[in-house]
């Protein structure tokens, strides 16, 4: 594969064979939202940090709460605001908060308002395109939005974010807890070029790659939660 | 009834006709809540009364989005001129302020049975409802609730304008086709997609009591929330020395210029909002030299300005000879006679014959604003009158509103 983008996250473009080819959608079901939070962030970072923007679409946490938390593990995403980092942030409204302004963030009013969300996206992504030919997304969780909106309106919801993202050169990750929606993941799964999986067992978090465009030399990793973000191994 | 975005209007063969629906429909990322905006408050500015259907947020903040675009409608909130049919809030079981609410958001007909009391206890002139949206009803209600959002007999009943907003999401072509087919007109906002949006601009494809028209119309919003036409690229071209900078520099607040020792050697880029248009200008070099650019320029230009020194009659054929070089014949178009302030500047009149215009082009003289300030025998770009720099502009976007 010629344009493999290195994800920088540790451990895991060795297991990918390089990275991840541009433009990829991935689904990440997850029994542990926490870490997979991390795993998120991490990646977003990871490409800011090798100035890819970042865009994170939000539905259970407010911007600024995940900032906090990532500075703990010695992330600061506010470096980054200026330019590269973007949050669409579809938790504070309707939480009933009211956030100062941000040029960084865009609030979008309810759960319901998908079509506000790509609005946002759109905006961002043309100016991540003058950035650089390739950045990241994340949307945690996909979960959220199901239980707001019906299954059908988020898969198509889904269907043009995935379509815009690629076309702008993005690649991104769906959050989506497991359980609740478990009948769903075979067609979600239909809808990405990957499909990453987070479990808790015995000896800690298991990642397991389940589907992916090409050959893989490991599908089961360990993940383990540093000072500085995430290791697979 | 217009909606007082220029060249909308004349799309629409006037504005948007009493007792229909028109739709305006738009695609995921594209946002249509300027013109849902504009022609709310060019409705509640003409007296008339509208109802606002929201469905997937707070009525309360749609008027804050409103406010924070730059349109004040707090008034109208206050003497109910606008008023909201409330189909959010019972979603998530939350109470509501407004005063229409319904209680079972997924009943497209408790949804319009509330619609249908709230335009009868409506008062204004004229009515209008906006029903936002008819996507958000299929998602919410499903997709069998298409025949049973009769906008079109509410808009009957109530001598009213329906607008019903409908994003076009990837839905099966048969009820796409059906949505279009129950409009009387549609307004469609269309991306110009690359990699990215690069640019929107509107089409009226279907409209029952006009002919539609096959044109695309650019816009941008500006910073006031009007929605203007964006006219990407007009050409200033003229001899060396004719007041080409000094144009640009007169209308743009934020013009620049490649300049050298007073003379233009690569560009002069400016940007002005002006009459319901957005037009940024493009000034070339007047020396042969760099006429390449010229040729250049001119194929993707929509417009010219040439700007002549009214005093030099002998540099009238070289912009003649410009104009055959950038290819812009045909094109709207509108002669500066600029200098017009010396004495011996050829009249306008005098000017056209000795261009061998034809006789309906549009030649306007200009002049200087303040003759004090200009150092003789210094090259250096100068302001115009302001007053004579707009009618250049008006001219010239008249002919974009044809
Ligand atoms: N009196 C008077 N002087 C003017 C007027 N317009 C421009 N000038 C002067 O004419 C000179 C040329 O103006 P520019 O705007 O630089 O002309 P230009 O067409 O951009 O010139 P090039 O880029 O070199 O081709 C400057 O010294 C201006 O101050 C006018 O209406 N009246
Ligand atoms: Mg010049």
């Amino acid at each position: 594969m010629a344009d493999l983008l290195e994800t920088r996250v540790k451990g895991l473009d060795k297991a990918l064979g390089g990275g991840l080819p541009g433009g990829t959608s991935i689904l990440l079901t997850t029994e542990t939202p926490e870490k997979t939070g991390f795993f998120c962030l991490d990646f977003l970072y990871r490409g800011l940090a090798s100035k890819q923007p970042a865009m994170m679409i939000t539905t259970d946490k407010s911007p600024e709460e995940i900032k906090i938390d990532a500075v703990k593990r010695g992330q600061t995403f506010v470096r980054f605001e200026e330019k590269f980092m973007r949050w669409i942030d579809v938790y504070s409204i309707p939480a009933g908060r009211s956030p100062d302004e941000n040029p960084a963030i865009n609030r979008v009013s309810s759960y319901l308002s998908l079509y506000d969300i790509t609005i946002s996206a759109s905006i961002f992504q043309s100016n991540f395109y003058k950035l650089n030919q390739c950045h990241r997304v994340v949307l945690d969780s996909l979960s959220t939005l199901i239980v707001r909106n019906n299954s059908q309106t988020v898969m198509r919801f889904m269907q043009v974010l995935t379509e815009k993202t690629k076309k702008a050169g993005g690649s991104l990750i769906y959050v989506l807890k497991k359980g609740l929606y478990a009948h769903l993941e075979p067609e979600l799964e239909k809808m990405v070029d990957a499909h990453f999986d987070m479990v808790q067992t015995d000896k800690g978090t298991v990642f397991k790659i389940l589907k992916f465009p090409s050959e893989v030399s490991r599908k089961e990793l360990n993940l383990k939660v540093t000072r500085t973000g995430v290791e697979l191994g | 009834m217009k909606t007082k975005i220029v060249s909308l209007d004349k799309l629409l063969g006037g504005g948007l006709e009493d007792k229909s629906l028109i739709v305006l429909w738009t695609s995921p990322g594209v946002d249509c809540s300027p013109f849902v905006y504009q022609i709310t408050i060019s409705a509640l500015n003409g007296g008339d009364g509208v109802v606002f259907l929201t469905q997937t947020k707070r009525a309360d903040l749609v008027v804050e989005d409103m406010k924070r675009k730059g349109w004040a409608v707090d008034k109208f909130v206050d003497d109910g001129k606008l008023c909201f049919v409330d189909a959010y809030s019972k979603l998530l079981s939350a109470p509501s302020k407004q005063k229409y609410v319904v209680e079972k958001p997924k009943d497209i007909s408790q949804v319009m049975a509330v619609l249908e009391k709230a335009m009868a206890g409506l008062n204004g002139k004229n009515k209008v409802l906006i029903f936002d949206s008819i996507s958000s009803s299929l998602d919410i209600c499903g997709e069998d609730s298409l025949p049973k959002i009769n906008l079109k007999e509410l808009a009957d009943k109530h001598n009213a304008i329906a607008l019903g907003i409908f994003v076009q999401w990837p839905y099966e072509k048969k009820l796409v086709d059906a949505v279009k087919e129950k409009a009387d007109a549609i307004i469609q906002l269309n991306a110009i997609e690359d990699k990215v949006i690069l640019r929107e601009f509107f089409t009226v494809p279907k409209v029952s009591w006009h002919k539609p028209a096959k044109k695309g119309v650019p816009y941008k919003v500006l910073p006031t929330g009007e929605i203007a036409v964006y006219v990407p690229k007009v050409l200033v071209i003229g001899p060396y020395n004719a007041g080409k900078s000094s144009f640009i520099h007169s209308v743009s607040d934020r013009a620049v210029s490649v300049d050298r020792l007073g003379t233009t050697i690569a560009l002069d880029h400016g940007h002005v909002d002006y009459a319901g248009f957005s037009v940024d200008l493009f000034g070339t070099p007047g020396q042969e030299r760099f006429d390449p650019l010229l040729e250049m320029l001119g194929g993707e230009a929509l417009g010219v300005i040439v700007v002549v020194d009214s005093t030099s009659p002998e540099t009238f054929k070289r912009a003649k000879e410009m104009i055959a070089k950038s290819r812009t014949t045909g094109l709207p178009s509108v002669v500066v006679a600029n200098k017009a302030d010396f004495k011996g500047a050829k009249k306008p009149e005098e000017v056209r014959q000795l261009m061998v215009l034809q006789k309906d082009a549009i030649v306007i003289p200009v002049v200087a604003e303040d003759l004090s300030s200009i150092k003789p025998g210094v090259k250096e770009p100068c302001k115009l009158k302001k007053s004579d720099v707009n009618k250049v502009l008006e001219a010239l976007l008249g002919k974009f509103g044809e």
